[in-house]
């Protein structure tokens, strides 16, 4: 992969970067409510992006893969906020008491998910999209287009 | 209770279609979507065969239907390359082959074919209509009367031959039988 795909994939990701570096090692706060909805809009982008430039013919696999990771970045995003408030109440004791949280689970089970999903289509399909795109390219440049 | 009930089932139905799509994608033909609408050219022969399919219908589905039936390809396994349904591809062939420009483009493209190939089989099938396929059919039956008479005819020559060559042997037979010395008769002495 060219250095464009890694910009493609890391640019997203500066949501959860900004979580791990900002949040957590600068300002020394609990990174949890915030990193797993960071992981999933990270995952949505990606599914976005690959939405607008592949296509199955007669097929809708990939509109409905994308309507998948909007889901799961929605119910992380509904945990995350309670997760938070969880964090910020007298129940918290420490990590263990995380663990048995139940928005925990569904927060982070929902954002890994969908980070392997859209991380697993990009890896795959990235290379075939950077064919057209340079093979477009080409053709724009041999037709003598500005 | 109602909200735990809310967030497990919308997280179990996001995690279930997210792996079923995923894996669905992943055993799908997946098209790279660039500012022209079409399969990257493989070789300087498919670019000709796309100059030449650009001018025949938009859809690109049509498109690689027509490139399919060149290739010699059934309905079946067109349907199979292109994930579509058997019944949409002849849908798509009555569609063309409704279209007399279509036809003398499909003639075109066989001369095309002929020319740029040279010996290049097989040869586009045309979409046959109604009547051509009735008259096809009544000259499969002709010919496959005339086959069977052919084969009974073979039949029985197979028999005669197999008459002749025991009669054959069983005059040989009888020829080597005549040809025997007769056995020396008894010496009558008279005293």
């Amino acid at each position: 992969m060219g250095i464009e795909s890694w910009l493609k994939i890391s640019l997203p990701a500066f949501p959860v970067a900004f979580t791990i570096f900002g949040v957590w090692l600068y300002w020394g706060e609990s990174p949890l409510p915030l990193l797993a909805p960071s992981l999933a809009f990270w995952s949505l982008v990606i599914l976005f992006y690959l939405f607008s430039h592949f296509d199955i013919p007669n097929r809708s696999y990939p509109l409905f893969l994308t309507i998948a990771g909007t889901l799961l970045w929605t119910v992380s995003s509904i945990t995350s906020h309670n997760l938070g408030k969880f964090l910020t109440s007298n129940r918290y004791t420490g990590f263990v008491s995380v663990v048995s949280n139940k928005d925990f689970w569904f927060a982070y089970s929902c954002s890994v998910v969908g980070c392997i999903v859209g991380l697993r289509q990009f890896f795959r399909l990235e290379p075939l999209i950077m064919n057209q795109i340079q093979s477009d390219r080409a053709a724009r440049i041999g037709a003598g287009a500005p | 209770m109602v909200y735990d009930v809310f967030i497990f089932s919308l997280t179990v139905l996001g995690i279930v279609t997210a792996l079923v799509y995923s894996h669905k994608i992943a055993h799908s033909r997946v098209y790279p979507v660039g500012m022209v609408r079409k399969m990257p050219a493989a070789s300087p022969a498919q670019e000709r065969v796309d100059e030449i399919t650009v001018h025949l219908p938009d859809s690109l589905l049509q498109g690689d239907i027509i490139e399919l039936v060149a290739k010699g390809l059934s309905n079946s396994d067109i349907a199979k390359d292109l994930h579509i349904s058997e019944s949409e591809v002849k849908r798509c062939i009555h569609r063309l082959a409704l279209g007399a420009s279509v036809k003398k483009k499909a003639a075109n493209w066989q001369i095309f074919a002929d020319k740029e190939f040279g010996t290049f089989q097989p040869r586009l099938r045309q979409p046959l209509l109604h009547a051509e396929r009735l008259t096809l059919e009544a000259e499969v039956t002709e010919q496959s009367e005339i086959l069977e008479h052919h084969l009974n005819l073979f039949a029985d020559l197979e028999k005669r031959v197999r008459r002749l060559e025991v009669e054959k042997v069983r005059m040989s037979q009888e020829a080597a039988a005549e040809e025997k010395p007769h056995p020396p008769q008894a010496e009558v002495i008279v005293h």
